[in-house]
């Protein structure tokens, strides 16, 4: 791993995102740098798949900005943001379905400027890498739910990307898919040279997968910082729970919080 | 000798065409009927137009209706340009000199009629492709209006909507064949191509296709402006079989024809196409003969007019009610098959939640 200044981070500057009059982001900062795990995390609505959106530039923030290794992105066109190095998967799964899960794959490796041959064999080292070499001619539209996430994270990671954001990957796993997810998900920052950003609503799998956490609520930060000091955060617990359970809280305040 | 047959493996489908197209064409040339020949030249040079077709409208997903105006601008551009320069005056008076004095050869004059389809589609297409799929079908067919219009009032240089006579015929049944295999082979090659690729990942889901950093404007812009090459190249081959057309015959009854076939066939897959051209073909001179027959033969009270268009037409909207993919909807015939489920898998799964 690089020193701490030269690792390429990613950058969200103080992003705000109106939609006519709903304010979905206010103000937003992040930073994901390479080779860590950052969980974003929050109730429903609280922006963060337009968090999501903005970095990929689906959606051109109001205000604020995107930076990558000192690049502005924002505004730039989603394919123009991936080619910075930005890749994702999507909250409900996007695979290419007529085509076979080698070709879904092998597509990513091309698009990031691998010859096709390079690509194919880059396609193979992923698949084998995350346990689906045996589906590689399948038919990408015939298979099993799990199957899908880790495809379009195979996917996803195959453009060479220097961040990788996964909107909800366990969604719709049972518990068993989602341990092997989890396992498989762990090693990605180091084999990869990438940071990762999850966004999930099984604390259990972010908690134990994130280094960091980041805390939306109505658009807006909240708290971040570790795990354990998220879990004892009054403000989150509050977001989470309600005003009973912030009440709780309240009576051994903490104040882990650091914005 | 194995590279052989892996490459005989990977292109099964396409051999197995471009081998019963040439079957097909070298049987209706011994066969020594004319009418059959005329009838087969025709379909090869539709089989050329659908494929042009398929090569845009079936990787991208998009439907397009201005085709057939791209081989109206082929056909007129190789007339004017193979035509004899004393034809050309008595044709057309008013032509202009640089156009009036020269005349090229068939082959270079069938390219420059492609390039010339080519460069149109690339000027006006490229807006067409940032529109979503239903607005670009209906701006497509605002486009082939426009095509048709100044086809038929550019007097100087078409003779306006009445017949352009003395068009040199040098497209027979083989040529016509020949140029109809090579394009069989481009239609296959471009499927598979990086860009084909990427084409078809964009109509599959054109999030994740940006998300991976395809430009899917661009991608669908160079498709579409191939594609009218070759429908270019088509109304090339068409005018100097034909040898006297006018406007109206690239317009929407040949509109009408062609989409038929592609749809009818599959417009997903090459040997879809391929096949919806067979089909309708065969059909459309079937009802023709039918029809001949029964107006001949006096046994009707009455004569029977446009039967073949109408069974067309009904056949072509149970096809889509029935089976909306066309006749080869996914896998390409003859290649080996896609699997669906795995073998290994449902085992494999088993053997997981057993555990």
């Amino acid at each position: 791993m690089t020193g701490g200044e030269r690792r390429s981070t990613l950058a969200v500057e103080s992003v705000t995102m109106r939609f006519g009059g709903l304010r979905a982001l206010h103000e937003v900062d992040l930073q994901l740098h390479a080779g860590e795990i950052l969980g974003l995390i929050g109730p429903n609505g609280s922006g963060k798949t337009t968090l999501v959106n903005v970095i990929t530039g689906i959606l051109a923030p109001t205000e604020g900005r995107v930076i990558v290794n000192g690049t502005v992105i924002s505004g730039r066109p989603p394919h123009r943001v991936a080619r910075a190095g930005v890749a994702r998967t999507f909250q409900s799964v996007r695979l290419f379905t007529t085509l076979s899960v080698r070709e879904n794959i092998e597509l990513a490796a091309v698009s990031a400027g691998l010859g096709r041959r390079a690509a194919r064999s880059s396609a193979d080292d992923l698949m084998e890498r995350f346990g689906i070499r045996h589906l590689a001619e399948a038919a990408s539209g015939s298979l099993a739910y799990g199957q899908e996430r880790i495809v379009e994270i195979a996917r996803a990671l195959a453009t060479g990307c220097s961040f990788l954001l996964l909107d909800e990957p366990a969604a719709g796993l049972n518990d068993q898919e989602s341990e092997a997810l989890l396992e498989r998900l762990k090693g990605i920052p180091d084999e990869f040279d990438c940071g990762m950003l999850i966004i999930d609503h099984d604390m259990d799998l972010i908690m134990r997968l994130c280094h960091r956490l980041h805390v939306l609520n109505q658009g807006q930060t909240i708290a971040s910082g570790t795990a354990d000091q998220i879990r004892r955060n009054p403000v989150v617990i509050e977001a989470y729970l309600g005003s009973q359970g912030a009440a709780e809280a309240a009576a051994a305040p903490t104040t882990d919080e650091e914005v | 000798m194995n590279h052989l047959h892996g490459i005989v493996r990977s292109n099964r489908s396409m051999l197995l065409f471009l081998g019963l197209f040439a079957l097909i064409a070298v049987a209706t040339q011994l066969s020594g009927v004319p009418l059959m020949q005329r009838i087969v030249t025709v379909m090869m040079i539709n089989l050329i137009l659908v494929l042009g077709l398929q090569v845009f409208m079936g990787n991208s997903g998009f439907l397009s209706f201005v085709h057939i105006g791209f081989m109206g601008i082929g056909a007129y551009t190789s007339a004017l340009l193979a035509m004899p320069v004393r034809a050309k005056s008595a044709a057309l008076p008013t032509l202009y000199p640089f156009l009036a004095d020269i005349q090229l050869p068939f082959l270079p004059a069938v390219l420059l009629a492609a390039l010339v389809a080519a460069l149109v589609a690339a000027i006006f297409g490229y807006p067409l492709m940032r529109l979503s799929e239903s607005a670009a079908a209906i701006a497509s067919f605002a486009m082939l209006v426009i095509i048709h219009v100044v086809l038929s009032q550019w007097s100087a240089v078409t003779n306006g909507p009445r017949t352009l006579f003395g068009v040199l015929r040098y497209t027979d049944l083989m040529t016509a064949a020949m140029w109809a295999l090579v394009i069989i082979a481009v239609a296959y090659l471009f499927k598979r191509s990086t860009l084909g690729l990427k084409l078809r990942a964009s109509r599959d889901n054109i999030h994740a296709a940006y998300s991976l950093g395809i430009n899917v404007v661009v991608v669908r812009w160079i498709a579409f402006v191939i594609s009218a090459a070759i429908c270019g190249l088509a109304g090339a081959l068409w005018a100097h079989f034909i040898t006297s057309f006018a406007p109206g015959a690239f317009y929407l009854a040949q509109t009408f024809v062609v989409l038929t076939m592609l749809i009818v066939g599959g417009p997903r897959t090459v040997s879809g196409a391929v096949v919806g051209v067979l089909a309708v073909t065969a059909v459309h001179e079937g009802l023709r003969h039918v029809e001949n027959t029964l107006n001949t033969s006096g046994s009707l009270p009455f004569q029977v007019v446009g039967l073949t268009e109408v069974l067309l037409a009904a056949a072509l909207i149970v096809m889509l009610a029935v089976r909306p993919g066309g006749l080869i909807q996914s896998g390409e015939a003859g290649s080996p098959k896609a699997r669906t489920v795995p073998p290994q898998q449902s085992a494999h799964v088993a053997a997981e939640e057993a555990s």
